[in-house]
């Protein structure tokens, strides 16, 4: 059986940069976006987003 | 790559792909790209998987099925996001399953845009659960009756768009197929009002608690597109090859974040302020809107200015990331 290599995979390639020293963490990730959403009776604080 | 997954669409130039004004032509590009991605992609995994047919026969006719053209939703990429992972860790429980509903998804045409509530958006919820793990509890279940109600304040975001921003609805339609109406979490202090996901190409998830006015959805629809194209511009290298767990002050955020949130941030940021300007500059507005419209730019410039200057100190940016931010600054720093 042939080897999966992550460096040929939509989204895993960027995280096999990580074998060549890179260090990187999962880039494939959520981006919360948006303005401020402050439910009601809470004081409006930054919203999640990036 | 193997040749099941077809000829790669050639990119226009970087002018054009790095470039900071909305292009349809770009959006149905990378769109087309990612597809093209996703056909290598299950074409390497059924070739890595040919000693075990039932593995590799699915695989190899999905990726079959897109070289051939075939376009699919967010679905399909989340499903092959949760094979993969799981053919990677050697993980074979409910592997038959998964690949029986790709071959469902990836037969499925992905068809118009779908405004869908969390908890009634089909194979998407499981696959949201799979995929986010716990951020999944971040997007409750919405109801169908405000997904509806959603979709009809959409409808009259949309059309604004396209009458006054005819290229960013261009490029927001050419990559956007699936919006799932989500509120937040009833426990939680923070609340979301929109997301987007690498692994989830073509949704978007939108709080319909927030956004009451067309203005508004516009502006968010500008910043999840926004985070989706640069998903698009992310496909051999990252934007910032800062580690993940390197953090830094958010312009946006009560909490210290990662480079590559930073780095989003400030772009989608730049974008929502060229948005909204142009909009303010349209015809297409009430006075009220025009109003409205400058005072969120001026929030989004001075958003992008707190995330920009954290970028230039402190960001290692790709060629792709330099040359996407570099044409971001220029716009922002031109007389408009």
């Amino acid at each position: 059986m042939t080897k999966i290599d992550p460096s040929k995979l939509l989204g895993f390639k960027l995280d096999s940069a990580e074998a060549e020293g890179l260090k990187m963490g999962k880039k494939a990730g959520i981006k919360l976006g948006g303005k401020v959403g402050a439910k009601a009776g809470v004081k409006s604080v930054a919203a999640p987003r990036s | 790559m193997s040749g099941l997954s077809g000829v790669a669409p050639a990119p226009p130039s970087d002018d054009i792909l790095y470039g900071f004004v909305p292009d349809p032509a770009r959006g149905r590009f990378l769109d087309a790209r990612m597809h093209h991605e996703l056909a290598a992609s299950l074409s390497h995994l059924a070739e890595a998987s040919a000693a075990t047919p039932d593995v590799a026969a699915p695989l190899a006719d999905a990726a079959q099925r897109l070289a051939a053209g075939q376009l699919v939703g967010p679905e399909a990429f989340a499903r092959y996001f949760q094979i993969a992972a799981q053919l990677l860790a050697d993980e074979p429980s409910g592997l038959p399953e998964h690949l029986a509903a790709l071959t469902r998804e990836i037969a499925t045409p992905r068809g118009g845009l779908t405004v869908v509530p969390r908890g009634g958006a089909g194979e998407l919820d499981a696959l949201m659960e799979l995929r986010m793990g716990a951020e999944a509890a971040d997007f409750a279940l919405s109801s169908a009756a405000k997904a509806e109600a959603l979709k009809a304040r959409l409808a009259e975001a949309f059309a604004l768009m396209k009458q006054a921003l005819p290229d960013l609805h261009g490029e927001l339609t050419a990559i956007t197929h699936r919006v799932v109406a989500a509120e937040g979490r009833k426990d939680s202090k923070f609340q979301f009002d929109g997301a987007s996901h690498y692994q989830f190409w073509g949704m978007l998830l939108l709080n319909p608690a927030f956004h009451p006015t067309r203005l508004a959805l516009a502006e968010v629809l500008t910043h999840e597109i926004s985070h989706s194209l640069l998903f698009g511009l992310t496909i051999d290298a990252p934007l910032v090859f800062n580690p993940d767990d390197a953090l830094y002050p958010s312009p946006l955020r009560a909490d210290d974040r990662p480079m590559d949130g930073i780095y989003h941030a400030a772009y989608v940021s730049a974008r929502m302020a060229w948005a909204m300007e142009n909009l303010a500059a349209s015809p297409h507005l009430t006075p009220e809107e025009r109003t409205d419209a400058l005072n969120r730019a001026a929030e989004d410039r001075a958003n992008f200015a707190a995330g920009y200057s954290v970028v230039e100190a402190h960001g290692d940016l790709s060629d792709a990331g330099a040359a996407i931010m570099s044409r971001a600054a220029a716009w922002i720093a031109a007389p408009h």
